[in-house]
């Protein structure tokens, strides 16, 4: 390729698409688990989770659109269904998403910041009170209806890259649970990022189902990482030479050290080392609020340099 | 192959996907352009553009489907091969041996 075509832009909103759907799922996953009665520890998860879900992925839409040569023509996504084009079923998700994400949003919302939002609106947009309900009792329903659409979300900006046959580095559907299981890692980050910020007792219970479900996806990562290296290293002389941009090329040290190393590895480490007393005698953890803020800090930076790599290197990748 | 420039949003997911690396971006018109054979020029009969200039007239330019065309002869006489046929595009731009 002559040059790069997909930059800064496009890996920023890959960041943040996966961004807002690990935020909906660990969300979602919180808020079903909860037991019926008081749990707070995952309320708070799943009301974190769903007031940051919307966000991220509409600043990555912004991106997306203003990426376009011809950004005014956006729509024309829209007015077609082309089923064998995951850049046509990513935009449809990324609509539905969207409109979930913001009645979920909506319905985790206190009665009080309902009442604060309704406040600001202006005396002539007053019809605007009509949308003034309590949807509270449909967070769980939400809930279900938006994990599948999240996991698609989440998934798709993986199979967008793995879809494309002429560049080796992405051709293997490894690529779309690669990038599927680092999103929802994100996710899970961000929701501890929060909950370290806010200073309050360490809320253990809370943080263990993000720690546990962190610790999964990340050892899901890794297990993905293992073979797409071995089977690149043994397909055919293509997929082989583009594998050299990460082996003994400009990705090399930015995948095995920064994405690898301290963007996976270690965090991992931290979140295996934090838990030992629950893994190993089932007793209660005092998460080191600093350690858990830096974690997720490292697992942040881990996907975005994941996105970065891949969306660079396989632009580069070619098959001669 | 054609572009339809009045529906191409310019999001450029077909440079990226072309084996060929044949597409191009237009930074001026915000769309993807590739090589269309001149089509301007042939529909008022005459040759593309490279075929017409080449001082050694390399190239060859015609209708594939006239079994009398100077295409169809010359690939009946000649060894030629295509570029990436295991890509699955079906290339129409042959090189004779």
């Amino acid at each position: 390729m002559k040059k790069i075509e997909w930059g800064y832009l496009i890996v920023s909103y890959l960041f943040l698409g996966g961004l807002s759907a690990g935020l909906y799922f660990v969300s979602a996953l919180a808020s079903v688990l909860q037991k019926s009665g008081e749990d707070t520890a995952y309320k708070r998860i799943a009301r974190i989770g769903a007031l940051l879900a919307p966000w991220p992925v509409m600043v990555g839409c912004f991106l997306l659109i203003f990426d376009l040569g011809r950004w005014y023509r956006f729509w024309k996504l829209f007015v077609h269904i082309r089923w064998t084009s995951p850049m046509s079923l990513g935009s449809w998700l990324l609509i539905a998403f969207s409109v979930v994400a913001v009645l979920y949003f909506y319905a985790w919302l206190t009665a009080d910041q309902r009442a604060w939002l309704f406040s600001r609106v202006p005396k002539r947009l007053s019809f605007l009170h009509l949308l003034d309900r309590d949807i509270s009792g449909k967070q769980r329903v939400l809930a279900l209806i938006g994990l599948p659409i999240s996991v698609g979300v989440g998934i798709y900006t993986g199979v967008l890259l793995g879809a494309v046959q002429s560049r080796p580095f992405w051709n293997t559907n490894l690529v779309a649970q690669l990038f599927l299981f680092s999103a929802l890692s994100t996710g899970c980050a961000v929701i501890m990022l929060v909950l370290a910020w806010q200073h309050e007792p360490a809320d253990s219970h809370g943080l263990q189902l993000l720690y546990n479900l962190d610790i999964a996806l990340m050892i899901l990562e890794f297990f993905i990482v293992v073979p797409y290296i071995v089977h690149g290293q043994l397909s055919v002389q293509a997929v082989k030479d583009s594998l050299e941009l990460i082996l003994g090329g400009p990705f090399t040290v930015l995948f095995w050290v920064f994405f690898l190393g301290l963007g996976l590895l270690l965090p991992l480490g931290i979140e295996v080392f934090e838990s030992l007393p629950v893994l190993l005698s089932r007793a209660t953890v005092h998460y080191n609020q600093r350690l858990t803020a830096v974690t997720a800090v490292l697992v942040l930076a881990g996907g975005f340099l994941l996105r970065y790599i891949f969306v660079f290197a396989g632009q580069m990748s070619k098959f001669n | 192959m054609a572009i339809n420039e009045a529906e191409c949003v310019g999001c450029r997911y077909c440079i990226i996907a072309c084996p060929y690396d044949a597409r191009f971006f237009r930074e001026d018109k915000g769309i993807v352009e590739k090589c269309d054979f001149c089509a301007k020029r042939v529909d008022r009969g005459e040759l593309p553009a490279c075929v017409e200039t080449c001082p050694s007239k390399v190239r060859v330019f015609g209708d594939l489907n006239d079994p009398n065309g100077p295409v169809r002869r010359l690939l009946e006489s000649r060894r030629y091969y295509t570029k990436k046929p295991e890509a699955g595009t079906s290339p129409q731009i042959y090189y004779l041996l």
